[in-house]
């Protein structure tokens, strides 16, 4: 098994296009027939099978037996130390196989197909959903005018995954200097004021970059909760004018290797200018007069841009806000929506600090974040507050990790998933995401001030048009679909094969694989009284009957 | 303040007992309206449609001065984003300001519209605390509301009209909180229906909204292998069983109330005769058309589901052009023209176009001065209310000055200050709704700080 994996990953590397269907992964089911059926619990297991099913859930894009039965043994600590050294992951490859390839195009599906492969087959999963989570932070889209960008936003999505664990700080900076950020959010090109023109410096970045990708609009404790004046009013971080010093601060941002006389016209193809390298400036454009910035730090004039973007990126850097609104939003992603300000508090702490004086150790944030009490202890799953909606392809990727699922041409034909579940990688509708952190789902949960983001694409629209979605794929798993459409994901139902008529053993082994052993007493009688009674001979086919209706149940959509 | 606004004001304070502006002052009012089954003024079917225009609409490129002086100085203010006198198409509003005006030259349908008198623009709307003039704004005097320019704060407090609070519903729900179960006769559908995703317009404390595609309400299709009755009857089982969770609860109660409007919808629409007129292609990735047709579908079967009131929300998206400006926002214009005149064609036919008003709304309109192609977030701007009961073919408010420092705006990058609170342009709609004199405190809380709950764009009976 893991043998073939890092095959197809070489493969992938290799642009290697000789078998089929030409695209730079050519894995077929056939050749993935899961070896190890079913693997045994290590001796002495460092943690229980459902603490490692659920602590895969928060991590990975899905937990499935092998990994279960892997980080029993090692445990959790080690299993992150494995996880963050394994090579990472990328798309530049797959898409520079397609780009090579005379007879292929080079669409946002070649880039969907190699997001859904990274993320279901990718052994970095810890990496991988990190770099989903930044992606939806640091928000660039193809759903407007970055809709040709194929290798820009691949290689977009390669530099959070590289920078995933790394230094808040360097990810602020790379993601400030990216072509596609700066094409998205108007910094690229962006020019000082002309008094002849009468034209002023684009806001935009400026503005996104200080509410949504640093500190927000309130001022915040350490422990996420509002610093509030003696009106009990929230207290803005910025004004107008702010944003305005800011937008200055970003202007002279071109192509890597414009010559300085071509502002305007300098284009990649040209001699030297790259359309995928850092930004970098040309000083004629910047505007040197003096910025005042965040906490009113002044920024002298004179400077390069260069300068004056250290000295911003610094500042934003610097902000108090920035270890708690970049933290709860994390747990928020991985663990809770509603985590308690104490949790908050020590996950901000180490983003402070990482224990050696570093500020913004995203490692050690994580860390911080999975190994914390809140989301390790189990006590905390009654609570009726905890826990979190899954992020609607985080459940698709669920089922196809669980039931290792390949498709006859080992594609992934998912082009538009943003059709059916609301969200697409790097494909939100706006710089907002698909959610907003603080959305609340009207009702008990907010009634209860609590909030609920994935709930803000969930609807009775979506709940059917996902159902729909776990219908087909857990219906693929029979043989009769097989050839339905050759570049879908089919599920792999050996195991289950083996036990199907055993209904206790076949619902232990699958309430470990998706329910992390949470499964409650209702939920397993009422579907082992519906597949005792289903009238079907077909094995598969009662086999995904069962896995469609727990694929949809509300024990599962909910992560605890 | 004068007299009239003092006693209106006592008047709200009596009725409402205080508590009003609380979330939990309001709550409590919805349920005693409910309790008391208040009734909607006015007989017969009434629509809203909102129209929301995603990102912040440049208003000053939709109605252009076109009098010789007035457009050498907007032009001068606009530089490269300027739209030439020549090319905007004429209208002959009554209330011009002694001004001569013309139409972004995509908009025909609306023009067409504005000169049957069937669309009025009201000029000049924004999200606002208090009344504010410029030197109150430079000198601080009177409050604001909090993160302007950020679309997602201004987005919200267009929905709300409680713009200097954390208000959690927005002016539709509120509506439908307090008439819903009086008015309609299927209490199992809301009152609001998005044809766009969530939106905090019609969040009600009691009654949420509820969501269609631009193709309808989906069905689950899960009879088509095996054993689907039994898996569907499971499911059932499984959402309906209460959960201690409030995730899980919350999210078994859409999937419920998906499962059980579905057999209703569907079955309206499919029996429904189809409506003939034709709905334009779209440019670009928006689906403003498709997503009209369906709200004039659900129209076209409004008795046969039970609704005698409804508002419908709808988006268009690609109005962000800090970039590209003239370009992209002549798609925008193109876009919503299109979609807005088959909407208005399509209720002629259904002869509902008294009976339905479609509004616009947006962020927030947009910096007069240009970056550099493109445009940065602004503050006030107009609407288009389109509609047989509007009081149309002319403009209400006043049209902003767009010259070199101009009284209008904020700083020297023409963000425009309004002089039409969103509260205003929301009661005068939802008077003609129905909404009573005295319940339109209810529904918009700040009312009282602003000058008018009747703009007069509305033929309010």
């Amino acid at each position: 098994m893991k043998n073939i994996r890092h095959l197809l990953i070489l493969l992938c590397g290799m642009g290697w296009s000789s078998m089929g269907l030409t695209y730079c992964w050519s894995d077929t089911i056939f050749k993935s027939n899961i070896e190890n059926l079913f693997p045994g619990a290590p001796g002495s297991p460092a943690l229980s099978e459902n603490d490692a099913s659920r602590f895969l859930n928060q991590t990975t894009f899905g937990a499935k037996l092998s990994e279960i039965r892997h980080l029993q043994g090692v445990g959790i600590d080690n299993w992150l130390d494995e996880q963050i050294s394994l090579p990472v992951t990328l798309q530049e490859p797959c898409m520079q196989a397609v780009l090579d390839d005379p007879d292929l195009p080079l669409y946002q599906n070649s880039r969907q197909e190699s997001w859904f492969l990274n993320s279901a087959e990718g052994e970095d999963q810890f990496r991988q959903r990190m770099a989903f989570a930044w992606s939806q932070l640091f928000v660039v889209s193809d759903q407007g005018s970055l809709g040709n960008e194929v290798m820009g936003l691949a290689k977009y999505y390669d530099m959070l995954a590289l920078n995933a664990f790394g230094n808040y700080r360097d990810l602020l900076e790379d993601v400030t200097k990216n072509t596609m950020m700066g094409f998205y959010l108007g910094m690229f090109r962006n020019a000082k004021a002309d008094p002849v023109a009468g034209t002023q410096p684009d806001e935009n970045y400026a503005r996104e970059v200080l509410q949504l990708f640093s500190i927000g609009l309130h001022q915040l404790n350490m422990d996420g909760t509002e610093i509030l004046d003696i009106d009990d009013n929230p207290i803005p971080t910025y004004d107008q004018t702010v944003i305005e010093n800011f937008a200055r601060v970003f202007t002279g941002w071109n192509y890597a290797g414009c010559p300085d006389n071509n502002w305007e016209w300098c284009h990649p193809g040209q001699d030297e200018v790259d359309g995928y390298a850092p930004m970098e400036p040309i000083e004629a454009y910047h505007d040197t007069d003096p910025k005042t910035l965040l906490n009113g730090q002044l920024v002298p004039g004179g400077q390069t841009a260069q300068q004056d973007l250290d000295a911003a990126l610094d500042n934003i850097f610097n902000h108090p806000n920035v270890p708690p609104f970049i933290s709860k939003q994390l747990i928020q992603r991985f663990v809770t929506s509603n985590p308690s300000p104490a949790y908050v508090l020590r996950v901000s702490n180490v983003f402070a600090n990482n224990g050696s004086g570093v500020r913004g150790d995203m490692e050690a944030v994580m860390r911080a974040i999975l190994t914390d009490d809140e989301a390790r202890n189990n006590s905390f799953i009654t609570q009726p507050a905890y826990g979190k909606l899954k992020e609607p392809l985080i459940r698709y990727l669920n089922i196809l990790r669980a039931f290792e699922a390949r498709s006859p041409t080992g594609r992934y034909g998912n082009w538009n998933p943003e059709f059916a579940y609301l969200q697409r990688a790097l494909g939100s509708p706006s710089v907002f995401n698909f959610y907003k952190p603080g959305f609340q789902l009207p009702g008990p949960i907010r009634d209860q001030g609590l909030v609920s983001p994935e709930f803000q694409i969930t609807s009775e629209t979506t709940v059917v048009t996902i159902g729909n979605e776990m219908n087909q794929a857990t219906n693929r798993g029979h043989h009769l679909y097989n050839h339905w459409n050759d570049s879908m994901p089919l599920l792999q139902l050996q195991r289950e094969l083996l036990i199907h008529d055993d209904t206790n053993a076949l619902l232990d082994h699958l309430d470990l694989l998706l329910f992390a052993g949470q499964m409650s007493a209702h939920t397993r009688t009422t579907v082992a009284n519906m597949y005792d009674n289903l009238e079907d001979d077909d094995a598969v086919e009662r086999i995904a009957s069962l896995l469609y209706v727990l694929s949809l149940s509300p024990e599962f959509v909910i992560q605890r | 303040m004068n007299r009239r606004k003092f006693l209106n004001r006592s008047i709200y304070s009596t009725l409402l007992a205080g508590g009003m502006c609380s979330a939990g002052g309001m709550l409590q009012l919805a349920k005693a309206a409910s309790l008391d089954n208040r009734h909607l003024l006015g007989t017969g079917y009434k629509a809203l449609v909102c129209v929301f225009m995603d990102g912040g609409n440049d208003s000053a490129n939709m109605v252009v001065p076109r009098g010789a002086a007035e457009h050498a100085a907007y032009a001068q203010v606009r530089g490269d984003l300027a739209l030439n006198a020549g090319d905007v198409l004429p209208i002959s509003p009554a209330n011009n300001g002694g001004r001569q005006w013309g139409l972004h030259p995509e908009l025909t349908g609306i023009q067409s519209l504005f000169n049957q008198g069937r669309a009025a623009l009201v000029s000049n709307i924004g999200s606002l605390a208090y009344p504010i003039t410029q030197e109150e704004y430079n000198n601080g005097s009177v409050p604001i509301p909090p993160n302007l320019f950020s679309h997602s704060d201004q987005q919200v407090q267009w929905q709300t009209s409680v713009a200097d609070q954390a208000s959690l519903s927005g002016w539709a729900g509120r509506i439908a909180d307090l008439y819903h179960n009086s008015v309609n006769n299927n209490n199992s559908l809301s009152m609001n229906i998005s044809i766009a995703g969530n939106n905090t317009l019609q969040v009600g404390e009691l009654i949420n909204q509820y969501h269609l595609t631009n193709q309808g309400s989906v069905s689950l299709n899960d009879t088509f292998w095996g054993d689907g009755d039994n898996r569907l009857a499971a499911l059932q089982t499984l959402l309906q069983e209460p959960q201690s969770n409030l995730f899980q609860q919350g999210y078994a109660d859409i999937f419920n109330r998906s499962i059980e409007l579905d057999s209703v919808i569907s079955a309206a629409l499919a029996g429904a005769s189809p409506i003939t007129t034709a709905f334009p292609e779209q440019v670009g990735w928006n689906t403003l058309s498709e997503q009209l047709e369906m709200v004039a579908n659900m129209i076209n079967v409004q008795s046969t589901i039970g609704m005698n009131r409804q508002v419908f929300f709808v988006r268009v998206g690609g109005f962000d052009n800090h970039d590209n400006h003239l370009a992209d926002h002549a798609i925008g214009m193109q876009n919503i023209d299109g979609a807005i005149s088959a909407f208005y064609d399509a209720m002629i036919e259904l002869n509902m176009e008294n009976n339905v008003t479609l509004f616009t709304a947006s962020d927030f309109s947009r910096t007069w001065i240009s970056n550099g192609q493109g445009s940065d977030h602004g503050w006030g701007g107009s609407h288009f209310v389109i509609g047989g009961d509007v009081n149309g073919g002319d403009f209400y408010g006043d049209m902003p000055i767009i010259e070199p420092g101009s009284i209008n705006a904020i700083s020297d990058h023409g963000r425009c200050i309004p002089t039409i609170a969103v509260d205003e342009y929301g009661a005068t709609l939802a008077r003609w709704f129905g909404v009573a004199n005295g319940q339109i405190a209810d529904v918009f809380p700040n009312i009282g700080r602003f000058n008018s709950s009747d703009l007069g764009f509305m033929n309010i009976t």
